[in-house]
């Protein structure tokens, strides 16, 4: 239900802007919006620009489509584009927060559950270890055989320092036969020649470029729960690392007065 | 507040190394707005849940708070103070399972403030995980119980 880097590729949006504002990757990224609106919300954005009511997806910076649906009076499903409006310093315009949070804040006293379809995780176990070995690896990168793929390229850091050499090709090639399909797309990415790790991991919230938005997030909607009554919740898919899939469950004890 | 993270249902499980990775004790701490993150101590703790303590195949799980499975979620709103359940579990994410309708038929919405007869809702969070094979079983963790927040609180 809500943009992901699959409807367009690994990490759109976090490219350097000299890339993301290229004519090639703005139409990918406008076709990846028409798919999405298409397939997953059965409509298109000229239906859209007509429709006056924010029953629907709405839009506030023109670029993201984001949604607030009712399941029932009680539960509210809130789906902000975390990706559409992506730059490497931000996941979400600030005009798209300060037309969001008034929705969430007003929503009718029946609501009492709000859950936020955050497609990256807002809290997530840190990967502080992971970063360093990624910009490590990065200056060390020219001696490693480039065909390593991004999945590889981290195996192989982290087997590089808990093992040896052994565990290096071993890691990989099995990583490497489990996921095909994000072997192709490493290819491709790596054409590209800009997204390494460092920059992969730029896509997280929990990532240094997006700190300060990432707490104005919580603590907003802590604002917002504390007055209203009303608990938020995070719903997230994995990590953008395509082997890293798994369900994992945060929590973070509210304890306001 | 409560984050609950699943993954594509297509994609390919993590390796036991990144889970291992991931698992760490970090003590995080969100700093006040419009600050940068320190980690010292505020009165927001970041903190993963175990709810994985046992493997799909049986075994004792070393690292309880990760599931590097093929999985998906499925979350129901219940009254915990109504005797039926409903016991229904919704089809995806967010879907209100039989149970659901059930328990706020008597919520009118109310526009004074919260409407005394509307049953204070929580959340039932059921992790379902493949087993080994691809056509095996499933295995369920959960229900995590995500409560109805108390008005003022």
């Amino acid at each position: 239900m809500v943009t992901n880097p699959v409807n367009s590729f690994d990490g759109f949006g976090s490219y350097p802007d000299y890339m993301q504002q290229s004519a090639i990757f703005k139409n990918i990224g406008r076709i990846a919006i028409e798919m999405y609106l298409l397939f997953q919300h059965h409509t298109t954005v000229e239906i859209l620009r007509n429709v006056s009511s924010d029953l629907d997806l709405f839009t506030i910076t023109g670029a993201g489509w984001h949604f607030v649906k009712y399941l029932g009076p009680a539960v509210v499903v809130v789906g902000p584009d975390c990706r559409s409006e992506r730059t490497q310093s931000r996941v979400l315009a600030g005009p798209t927060y300060q037309g969001i949070f008034p929705k969430v804040a007003l929503l009718p006293p029946s609501v009492q559950h709000c859950i936020w379809m955050v497609s990256v995780p807002v809290i997530y176990p840190r990967l502080e270890a992971m970063e360093t070995l990624a910009n490590t690896f990065a200056t060390g990168k020219k001696a490693v055989n480039t065909t390593y793929n991004i999945l590889g390229k981290v195996t192989s850091s982290v087997a590089g320092v808990v093992g040896g050499k052994d565990v290096v090709q071993q890691g990989f090639t099995s990583v490497k036969k489990a996921v095909g399909k994000s072997g192709l797309m490493g290819n491709v990415l790596n054409q590209f020649g800009e997204f390494d790790i460092a920059e992969e991991l730029k896509d997280l919230w929990t990532h240094e470029s997006k700190d300060l938005e990432r707490t104005y997030l919580i603590r907003t909607l802590q604002g917002i729960a504390h007055q209203k009554g009303v608990r938020m919740t995070f719903l997230s898919g994995g990590m953008l690392f395509p082997p890293f899939h798994f369900p994992g469950y945060c929590f973070s004890p509210m304890q306001l007065n | 507040m409560y984050q609950i993270i699943t993954s594509p249902v297509v994609a390919a499980p993590a390796g036991q190394m990144i889970v291992k990775l991931l698992h760490n004790n970090k003590l995080l701490y969100v700093p006040q707005n419009g600050q940068k993150s320190t980690h010292e101590a505020s009165d927001t703790k970041e903190d993963m849940m175990e709810i994985f303590h046992t493997d799909a195949s049986g075994s004792a799980r070393e690292y309880k708070k990760l599931m590097n499975r093929r999985n998906y979620v499925a979350i129901v709103a219940y009254d915990p103070e109504s005797a039926g359940m409903g016991g229904g579990v919704g089809g995806g994410a967010g879907q209100g399972g039989p149970g659901y309708a059930g328990s706020v038929h008597s919520g009118s919405g109310g526009e004074g403030g919260k409407s005394a007869e509307l049953s204070k809702l929580s959340l039932a969070v059921d992790f379902v995980v493949q087993g080994d094979g691809g056509f095996g079983g499933t295995t369920k963790y959960g229900p995590v119980i995500v409560p109805h927040l108390e008005f003022g609180h």
